[in-house]
């Protein structure tokens, strides 16, 4: 599992790598650039557009929501999704063909399927009240699950649980099992062998995963446009707004500028992260 | 990502276009040649093409190329980087305002259009109004019971008319809808009362089961009684109705009667052709027929004609001229969408 690509160990001719160069250069540095220069120019020089996100309350609060249900949904996504994908990394053969069938079905459903389908699941005579009020008896009111913050989690960690699986799908596979064997022999009990060597050892997938899942997450308008309520209001929804209804294109710029410094800091809080860990004795792969 | 579809789906389109009609042309199809049309794509475009595009090309030789998901934004990147690929576009009411202050349409060839049967406030310099929509308040039949909802009063009087509500998640419409509810004449409604609106939305505003922001919702909430009554579209509950059997009825009194404008993005390529399909989609027959299809109204009015009196009670305009509904104001929007859009988040948010 190394991270790092050594440049000295690669003796080959550098210019292969200019086709690749020049297309992340046209199709993603160029736009990012002019979303940029869109953000501050109006048509001079402004930073109304960014004066207005900061000093505008309700900005504030759909920033902070936005980060909010990110944050929310990575934890349960890890939380699902760690013990499913340690059943997953313990099978072979077809049972784990059939498992991960389950996971990545999906993965391959078009978004506006599952969420129309989890508002006939959730909605106040969906399945789950239907059953839980008239066949089990269990409530006496329906449970708002849907058009609301609790609708747009589980939309979200439904869509966000298949990548996760995968990466600490991965991470588990690639520890060592007799590292595990060693510590019961030297007297751990299999609990404690699990959560002070397994677990660590996969704590580089688990945060692969938080921060893959935290970035998606941050970025998502469908979902909570269709199972949220009046209050879950994201960035994106309001960057696709400005943009496609609005025309206000320089300030969706700003948005999305803004949306862009929060992903970023995530991802250098991640290799900082990584570093740290990687400069750890014992933690280190080379 | 759409945009990038849609301006391929052109060139190709544009490229199949040139190719066929470099192919000498049947006697005929002297007037050979190709006019994009940019439209909402879906069902209603399949109507369209039904209905005014394939007698379009059978009766001049003129390829039309219809292409969905029109935006406002689009047209403007197109004509800004001067690569204007769309000849006819749906308009929004409120683009035709938006554009005109941008710059973004051609003047209309009114040679060639026949704007007599077209009422005066739906047709100007740059747009013609084609189709008509009704914002109604429909209610699930089944969940009302004896006790319909007549007005938007209804919608905000949570004691005489219990059950879920919905509400559009956005400020058009919503806005109108509050000052209705509170009282507010028809005739006086623009320029709104904004601050009113909102002190009238501050009633409701906790008794709204769902702020919905995608039009298609609203049928199959209504169906389910998910809800028992929310602000729509007329032509949505119509289809339901009728293909699904669905329990659906609406209130037509002080609904507001949108209107989708057809103009010319500035520099389209194929101008003239252009104006000939703006006249052949104005023509009160083939309007008739779609309205009989797709239960959008006509913007040609002389299409009542060909109507039975059942099939005009589907349709915005026929309400419209008995003087139920309100005429939406484009251009009061243009100017404040923004600000209402502003105002709208931070309401809601609160």
């Amino acid at each position: 599992m190394s991270r790092a690509v050594d440049l000295r160990a690669f003796s080959g001719p550098l210019w292969l790598v200019a086709p690749a160069l020049l297309l992340l250069a046209t199709v993603f540095v160029g736009p990012i650039l002019m979303l940029l220069s869109r953000s501050v120019m109006d048509p001079g020089f402004t930073l109304a557009h960014y004066e207005q996100i900061f000093t505008n309350a309700a900005y504030l609060r759909v920033i902070w929501i936005s980060f909010e249900i990110a944050v929310v949904s990575t934890l349960v996504c890890l939380a699902v999704g760690y013990p499913t994908a340690y059943v997953l990394s313990r099978t072979e053969g077809t049972l784990r063909a059939v498992l991960l069938g389950l996971v990545l079905l999906p993965f391959w459903t078009n978004i506006l399927v599952r969420v129309y389908a989890w508002i006939i699941v959730l909605q106040t005579r969906g399945a789950i009240n239907l059953v839980l009020m008239d066949e089990l008896g269990l409530i006496a009111h329906p449970l708002k699950l849907v058009f609301n913050y609790t609708g747009v989690v589980i939309g979200m960690v439904h869509y966000l649980l298949p990548p996760a699986i995968l990466i600490l799908d991965a991470a588990m596979r690639s520890v060592d099992q007799r590292l595990i064997l060693a510590a019961q022999s030297l007297g751990a009990t299999p609990r404690r062998a699990f959560f002070r060597v397994f677990v660590p050892l996969t704590m580089p997938g688990i945060q692969a995963a938080a921060v893959l899942i935290f970035i998606m997450g941050l970025g998502f308008f469908v979902t909570p446009a269709l199972l949220g309520g009046r209050q879950e209001l994201t960035m994106a929804m309001l960057i696709n707004h400005e943009f496609t209804e609005l025309i206000n294109w320089g300030f969706g710029s700003a948005l999305a500028v803004v949306l862009l410094a929060i992903t970023l800091a995530g991802l250098v809080a991640y290799y900082r992260l990584q570093r740290r860990a990687g400069a750890r004795p014992g933690g280190a792969h080379g | 990502m759409n945009m990038l579809k849609n301006a391929k789906l052109a060139a190709a389109a544009l490229a199949a276009g040139a190719a066929l009609s470099a192919v000498p042309a049947a006697p005929a199809l002297a007037q050979s040649g190709t006019v994009v049309f940019a439209g909402w794509g879906g069902s209603i475009q399949r109507a369209q093409r039904a209905v005014f595009f394939d007698s379009f090309e059978k009766e001049t030789g003129i390829k039309v190329i219809d292409v969905p998901d029109v935006q406002l934004p689009k047209i403007q990147a197109m004509v800004e980087t001067g690569n204007t690929q769309w000849d006819v576009v749906q308009a929004l009411g409120m683009w035709v305002p938006q554009g005109i202050k941008a710059n973004l349409w051609e003047k209309l060839d009114f040679g060639v259009i026949d704007r007599k049967g077209v009422p005066p406030a739906l047709v100007d310099d740059y747009s013609i109004g084609n189709s008509t929509y009704g914002m109604v308040l429909a209610y699930n039949t089944r969940a009302v019971g004896d006790k319909p909802p007549t007005s938007w009063a209804s919608l905000w009087d949570t004691a005489g008319h219990p059950g879920r509500r919905g509400m559009f998640d956005g400020p058009r419409y919503s806005l109108e809808a509050a000052l209705l509810a509170d009282g507010v004449p028809p005739d006086q409604l623009y320029p709104l009362d904004v601050d009113r609106a909102f002190k009238s939305l501050d009633r409701i505003k906790d008794d709204v089961a769902v702020w919905w922001r995608q039009w298609p919702q609203v049928p199959v909430l209504l169906a389910s009684q998910e809800l028992t009554m929310s602000l729509t579209s007329n032509t949505r509950i119509t289809s339901v109705r009728k293909e699904e059997g669905a329990p659906l009825a609406m209130s037509w009194n002080q609904a507001l009667m949108t209107v989708d404008f057809l103009a010319v993005p500035r520099n389209a390529r194929n101008k003239e052709n252009a104006m000939k399909l703006i006249q052949w989609m104005n023509d009160p027959e083939r309007q008739a027929e779609l309205a009989r299809m797709t239960g959008i109204g006509p913007g040609n009015a002389d299409s009542f004609e060909f109507l039975s009196e059942q099939e005009r009670a589907d349709l915005a305009t026929y309400h419209y001229q008995k003087g139920e509904m309100v005429l939406f104001d484009n251009a009061w929007w243009a100017d404040n969408e923004q600000a209402m859009t502003q105002r709208w988040n931070a309401w809601k948010l609160q």
